[in-house]
Order: structure tokens, then C-alpha cells, then sequence
């Protein structure tokens, strides 16, 4: 069978940073035209393993054989010449570039001195064919949508002939419909004999692209999966080495409305207006396809856009709309989608972060250095933040540990209302448990809580009931014992 | 801990370097004489720095500092010798024109979104302008001080063997290394620096506090304009104070201070100042010729640039 032919065969990488172990004696196995899913909790080692690679990071030992061939020490460029692709998290994609100018960035067709636009598109058009992809080759872009831009960072990674596309968390920041798209081009892709190491948080996805999966837990392997062997379960099973039930909390209470939202009507959907409530102890979700309208609306809450028309009242009293000190004084909160970006300060210490929108609340000009330090280190050990000491920089944890910092930070603080956009957005099984523990016990504290989650299942565990948002408006509202994932696709639809 | 302040230890070993080789290569380096001057340039240029490391901290950039010197030095003159103004209106006037036209800055940068380059450039070639209109551009000078002297002796004078200038600079320090460091406005500033989106999103007043640095940046260019003003005695409105912008920034980079914001400390902006002005102070002991004067301190910036971005690369 030509499939069975080795693609790639690592053994026994080994990476440390200072004195944690990030990958310890790890194997890595891939043959031609094969799609293997990659799992692991954030911290695992995934992202190391990867950026050994690609040619990021040097393991400290550990050989890598690439077609038969020992290889030495990889660089991005040798990784590239290689074939190996990786398609990242974050997208680097140029915005005001077109998209033949971003696939051939670098390497430009010229004539003489001058760029050969002809050939560029031409080039282009070809490898976007191979994706069926039906955009222009001179659209800008900033023009495209999340998922066309992942496609064209796909279409990027096939125009150097990669024989290995790694592709990591490519479905994080996409709608279930433009994921759809992006898995059958992943199909796409092995049918062309192309291999793909696929990372994922995602079981479902996994499930259903990947033909083997590879584990890892803390830094090793942690079992491989094949065929009939590939269930949910065992997969949960190989990543967190327990098995976790469906976490389905029992009842809340939920008693008078808290957060009220009359006739708001965002920039982007003037025309609708959006009304709903919220109740004191209740954790009410809003989902809908990714662009329905659910974002606009938390931002106005906050005070981040002024609405073009209508009001929100916290326990009666009216938010200043477009003011977000003020929202935040009337205890009014939000953890962003965004994490990296305005969630928290990446290059700020736990400590800073945790402590940013409550330093001044103590009232003096001067900082209490033991009182901040004592306030970080409750919502470290309340939030289980995994992390050496609290002076470390947010950037150094993993996903699931920064969202609980831009979490614990509004901890520390007395809040009425708690709005959280895609909490758990890139974050791990285990860290996602720890959330989610949190969010009940705030909601059980007679919070009002607001969760804004385009992952159905988180939905379906988590909430007391459900707005189901589309094109701007509530579509439909679904309690407790109407949920289910059909009703809320009828409604997002 | 060494890791924290790897930058100010190693401008700190740079600046004991060249002190040991200036000793040598001249003794005069540490007579009194030579020490009571270097530490008044040090604490004029110090004050000036520690106004433009505040605006650096939050990303900005205050290129209107030389020119406002030249000003707010005119203004002085002017009030305090033609209009013979009491002094207790005249310095307390200047300070608060200095943080007025700080806080127009500010307001400029935050409120209307204009980039703080091209606000305070206009500020430099605005400043110069009006200093050389309200003197007919003619120097303006303070004669022998009759009525001031005291005032005059903060640039001139002395106590307890230090000279006033360098006092006051340590005093200017001690209270900004407390406001960055130990202020909960401080935490501000450097949360505003290092991304401003995400500080507006955890409720920091973003606007407020870069407009406060602005005006912080103004005061201190007032104090430092008052020092300067008394220093030379005698002010040209269309040469005063040229360049200083650029010995401010260039202390506030040789510090360790990032022209993206959000980094930096006092202390690297003293020991850049220091180190600055020890390098005027080697070109003119060591015989150098005086028009080498920038390269020099161009050469330095660069050289520390260069060991910074090589020490972070074994660090990493």
C-alpha cells in the first residue's frame, strides 16, 4: 500500500525551557498521504512539537527522519524546502496585499526588475483550482472572510509543494459552516496524497478527518489511536487519562432580572432591535453563526460601541452606553474574544494583569505591592493558573491559563454582571473543566452571567437557556428542556 | 532579579568603563571643577529626559522639548527683566505654560488620534517660531540677576558640594521613579504602552493617562527650561535649545527604554543621561574634535543597541 510509505519519522525529541520539560522523549510517526489528528491539553507539547517543525525551535535531542533522510538541524527555511507547511493559529496574512501577492510573498515572478503580475495571478489561479476555491487572485485580502483567508493560507502552503501541511487549530475563529468547508478540504488535500498533521481541541473534527491520532500529555506520548480504536471516549481518555463525565451542572436558581437589554439596535444591524435579560444567578447563553450579531451586542453592553439606539440597565440603573468606565464602575464585565489581543497584556506579569482593573480601587495614589500580590495570588490558586511564580509574563502560559487570568482579573473585583465572549475559545479540556467550574460558582453567587459560545456543546452544558442569535437579531429563545443541538441549528439558520 | 535589570547593569558597566578610561587618559576628569559642571548638565538634561521617558513609557514621543526651552526661557527672561515681574509669578507661570501646552499635546494624541511624532514636531517648529516672534528674535538675557539672584542660583549654584541643578534632577527622579514605579498611574501608563486596547478593555482611563504623560513631560520641560535659561544667561530664540529633543530621547533610549512604549526604568533613564553627557565630557577632556561631538553619542546609542539585542539573544 502506498499510504503505508514514511513520510516523517521523529524520535525522541526532547525540548526544555529553563528547567520545564516541554517535550520529553516524543515520537512522532506520519506516512504519505495520511491525515493524523494531533491531540493534547494546552501545555501538552503540541505547539513545541510543531515549532520544531517547522524549524522554530532546535529540540535539545532527538532525530528527525524526512524521507528516509536523517535531517539536520532544521531552520523555517530547510522545514519549508523540505515541504513542510504549517498553517498557524494566528494568521500572518497581510491585509492590504492581494491574495496572489500574500501565496507568493517573497518570492515574486519578475521580469527583469519588475513584478510579473501576470504570471503572479496565473500562478495563483492554479493553486487556488487545486482547492476549489472560488476566490480572485487580485481580491484583497482584507475583502475575505476568516475561513477564505485560512484557505489562502492553505493555498499558500500547497504553492511550495508541501508534502506535510500541519495545520493548528485551523477551525478555532471559524463559523460551523466555514469549518465544514475547511475539513473537506483537508479530505481534499490527502485524496491529492498530501499529509496532514491536524491539531485540534476539536474531537468531533478529529473524528471525522483524521485516519490515526497522536496524543500527548505533559511533554510524551500518551497513546496512539487507530480505526475502530478512534472514539470520543478513548480519545478524551488518551489526553486526560481519566474519563470525564458530560458535565451537565444540576439546575440553578435563577431569580430577578440583573442585566436588561431594551431595543438595542448595533452598527451593524441597525434596523434590529435586540432585547433580552438577565437574571441574578443564571448563566444565559447567546449563540448563532459566527457574524449573527452576538459580538456587536456584548460590545455595546460594555460600553465598546455606542449603540444607535436603545438601553441597558444594570439592577435598574442605566448603563452609560459607549462608556466603558462606567460599565465596569456598575460591575458590569467583560472577557473578550480577542484574548491575546485585549483579553489580557501578553507582555505583563500574572500579577499585573490580574491586578490592572483593581489597583486603583484601594483609593491611593501608591500601589499596595502586598495587597496586590496577595489579590493575584487568591485568583491564581481560585482559578488554578499553572504557573511558576505570578512575576512570569502572560505570553509564557498556555491558552487555557491566560484566558483564566483575563477571567480572574474581573474576580477581583465585585461584579453584577459577567458578559464572557468565547470563553473557552482555544482552550484545553482540562483548563475548560476549571472554567466552567468558576462560572457556576459565580452564577450560584447571584451573578448575572452572559456567555457568548459558537460551541454548541459548551451550550448545551452550561446555560440555563439560550438566545439563538442570526443576522442580527434573537432568532429564538430556547430553555432548558428545549435545547438540543438540532433546535438551536434550526434557529441559527 | 539580575535578569530584571539586565539592561541598567549593563549600562552601568558601560558607563564605569569609560569613566576608568577617561581617568586615565585624563586625571581632570574627577576634579571638583569638572564634576560640579558635569553634574549640572547632568541635571538639566536629566530633568528634560525624565519628562520624555514618561511619554516614551505610554509609546509616544515628545520632539517639542527643545524648542519649548527656548520659549519658556524667552517668556522668562522677558517677565522677569522687561516686565520686571515678582519671580513667585514668573516660575510658577512657566511651569504651568509647560504642562498647558504638555496637556495639548495630550489632548491632541488621545482625544483627536493624531500620532505623537508628527503633534509634537509641529510642537518644535511651532515653539521655535513663536520664541523667535515674541523676542523679534533677538537674545534675551537676565544681565546680572538684580532681583533674582536666588532664582539664579538653582542653574548655578550649589549645596552641600552638589550642584543645585543635579538636585533638583535627584528630587525630579525620586518622584517620577515613584510615579512609574510604585503609582497605581504608573501601572497605567506602562498597561497603556504595552497595548492600550487591552488596558481600555480592563477599564484603564486611556485617555486620561496619556494625556497626564504629556503634561507630565511639560512640567518637566519647564523646570529643566528655567535651568537652562539661568545656565547660558542669555537666551538666542532661534538657537536655544536645538537638538535637545534629541539628547532627551537619545538618554531615554540608551536606557533600555522601547520607542514601542510600555518599557523602560528610572534608573536606565539616569544612566543614560549620564552616560550621554560623561561622552560630551570625554570629547572635550580627551581633545577630540568638537565637531565629532553627535557622531560620538550616535556611535554609543548604536554600540548599546547592538550589545542589547545580543545579551537578549542568550537570554532567550
Amino acid at each position: 500500500m502506498a499510504e503505508s510509505k514514511s513520510l516523517l519519522s521523529a524520535s525522541n525529541l526532547t525540548k526544555s525551557y529553563g528547567g520545564v520539560r516541554a517535550l520529553d522523549t516524543v515520537s512522532l510517526e506520519l506516512n504519505t498521504g495520511e491525515t493524523v489528528g494531533l491531540l493534547g491539553a494546552n501545555g501538552a507539547g503540541k505547539s513545541t512539537l510543531i515549532k520544531i517543525l517547522c524549524g522554530l525551535v532546535t529540540p535539545d535531542s532527538g532525530s528527525i527522519i524526512f524521507e528516509g533522510r536523517q535531517v539536520g538541524p532544521l531552520s523555517p527555511k530547510v522545514s519549508e524546502q523540505l515541504g513542510i507547511s504549517v498553517i498557524h493559529q494566528e494568521r500572518h496574512a497581510l491585509e492590504n496585499l492581494t491574495v496572489a501577492e500574500n501565496i507568493y510573498l517573497g518570492r515574486e515572478p519578475k521580469i527583469g526588475p519588475f513584478l510579473d503580475n501576470r504570471s503572479l495571478n496565473a500562478n495563483t489561479q492554479v493553486v487556488l483550482d487545486r482547492l476549489r476555491l472560488d476566490v480572485s487572485p487580485s481580491t484583497p485580502v482584507q475583502d475575505l472572510s476568516n475561513a477564505q483567508r485560512q484557505m489562502v493560507e492553505i493555498a499558500r502552503a500547497l504553492s511550495f509543494n508541501a508534502k506535510l501541511v500541519i495545520m493548528d487549530e485551523p477551525t478555532s475563529s471559524l463559523s460551523e459552516t466555514e469549518a465544514e468547508r475547511l475539513l473537506t478540504i483537508v479530505d481534499e488535500l490527502r485524496a491529492q496524497g498530501v499529509t496532514v498533521l491536524y491539531v485540534s481541541h476539536r474531537i468531533d473534527e478529529i473524528l471525522r478527518i483524521a485516519t490515526r491520532t497522536v496524543s500527548l500529555t505533559d511533554g510524551k506520548n500518551s497513546g496512539n489511536l487507530a480505526g475502530g480504536e478512534m472514539t470520543r471516549e478513548n480519545i478524551i481518555q488518551s489526553i486526560i487519562g481519566r474519563t470525564e463525565a458530560a458535565r451537565r451542572s444540576e439546575s440553578r436558581v435563577a431569580g430577578e432580572a440583573r442585566l436588561v437589554v431594551s431595543n438595542v439596535r448595533t452598527t451593524k444591524y441597525p434596523d434590529i432591535p435586540v432585547s433580552f435579560e438577565v437574571r441574578r444567578g443564571e448563566v444565559l447563553g447567546i449563540t448563532g453563526l459566527v457574524g449573527s450579531g452576538r459580538s456587536e451586542v456584548a460590545r455595546v453592553i460594555f460600553g465598546i460601541d455606542r449603540p444607535v439606539g436603545g438601553e441597558v440597565t444594570i439592577d435598574g440603573e442605566p448603563l452609560s452606553l459607549g462608556d466603558t468606565l462606567n460599565t465596569i464602575k456598575k460591575g458590569v464585565f467583560l472577557v473578550p474574544e480577542d484574548r491575546r489581543n485585549l483579553g489580557v497584556i501578553l507582555d505583563f506579569s500574572i500579577e499585573r494583569n490580574i491586578t490592572l482593573p483593581s489597583v486603583k480601587d484601594a483609593g491611593g495614589p501608591i500601589v499596595s505591592e502586598a495587597g496586590s500580590r496577595t489579590m493575584a495570588a487568591t485568583q491564581i490558586k481560585n482559578l488554578s493558573i499553572k504557573c511558576a511564580t505570578m512575576d512570569q509574563p502572560v505570553s509564557s502560559l498556555s491558552g487555557g491559563n491566560q484566558q483564566k487570568v483575563a477571567l480572574g482579573k474581573w474576580l477581583a473585583k465585585d461584579a453584577r454582571c459577567l458578559v464572557l465572549d468565547e470563553p473557552t475559545c482555544g482552550v484545553d479540556i482540562g483548563a475548560r473543566g476549571e472554567i466552567y467550574d468558576q462560572i457556576d460558582a459565580l452564577a450560584k453567587q447571584g451573578l448575572a452571567v452572559l456567555m457568548i459560545s459558537s460551541d454548541t456543546d459548551e451550550v448545551l452544558t452550561q446555560c440555563d437557556r439560550v438566545l439563538v442569535f442570526s443576522r442580527g437579531g434573537v432568532a429564538g429563545e430556547l430553555s432548558r428542556d428545549q435545547l438540543s443541538k438540532d433546535a438551536i441549528m434550526r434557529l441559527a439558520i | 532579579m539580575l535578569n530584571r535589570y539586565r539592561k541598567e547593569l549593563l549600562l552601568l558597566a558601560v558607563l564605569v568603563v569609560v569613566c576608568i578610561f577617561l581617568t586615565i587618559r585624563n586625571p581632570q576628569f574627577l576634579s571638583p571643577t569638572n564634576l560640579q559642571n558635569i553634574t549640572r548638565q547632568i541635571g538639566m538634561y536629566g530633568i528634560l529626559s525624565i519628562g520624555v521617558a514618561v511619554v516614551v513609557v505610554t509609546g509616544g514621543i515628545d520632539l517639542s522639548v527643545g524648542s519649548m526651552c527656548a520659549l519658556l526661557g524667552v517668556l522668562m527672561a522677558m517677565g522677569l527683566v522687561e516686565k520686571k515681574m515678582p519671580p513667585a509669578i514668573v516660575i510658577p507661570g512657566i511651569l504651568a505654560i509647560g504642562g498647558a501646552l504638555g496637556w495639548l499635546h495630550g489632548i491632541l494624541v488621545s482625544r483627536l488620534k493624531l500620532q505623537p511624532f508628527i503633534v509634537t514636531l509641529c510642537g518644535l517648529l511651532l515653539y521655535r517660531g513663536a520664541a523667535r516672534f515674541v523676542a523679534s528674535d533677538e537674545s534675551k538675557g537676565f544681565g546680572d540677576s538684580a532681583g533674582f539672584e536666588p532664582l539664579k542660583q538653582l542653574a548655578t549654584g550649589s549645596i552641600a558640594g552638589m550642584s543645585t541643578a543635579f538636585v533638583l534632577f535627584l528630587i525630579v527622579t525620586v518622584l517620577v521613579g515613584v510615579l512609574l514605579h510604585k503609582s497605581v498611574l504608573g501601572r497605567h501608563l506602562y498597561a497603556v504602552g504595552k497595548n492600550s486596547e487591552a488596558a481600555r478593555y480592563a477599564g484603564v482611563n486611556v485617555l486620561r493617562v496619556e494625556t497626564i504623560a504629556y503634561v507630565i513631560a511639560g512640567v518637566c520641560t519647564g523646570v529643566a527650561a528655567i535651568l537652562f535659561a539661568f545656565y547660558t544667561n542669555s537666551i538666542a530664540p532661534s538657537s536655544h535649545g536645538s537638538y535637545y529633543e534629541l539628547y532627551g530621547v537619545a538618554a531615554v533610549v540608551l536606557g533600555g527604554f522601547s520607542l514601542r512604549g510600555g518599557e523602560g526604568t528610572v534608573i536606565g533613564v539616569v544612566l543614560g543621561v549620564i552616560l550621554l553627557q560623561v561622552l560630551q565630557n570625554l570629547v572635550n577632556l580627551l581633545g577630540v574634535p568638537s565637531s565629532l561631538n553627535f557622531a560620538v553619542m550616535g556611535f554609543v546609542i548604536l554600540i548599546g543597541a547592538l550589545l542589547e539585542k545580543a545579551f537578549q539573544k542568550k537570554a532567550a
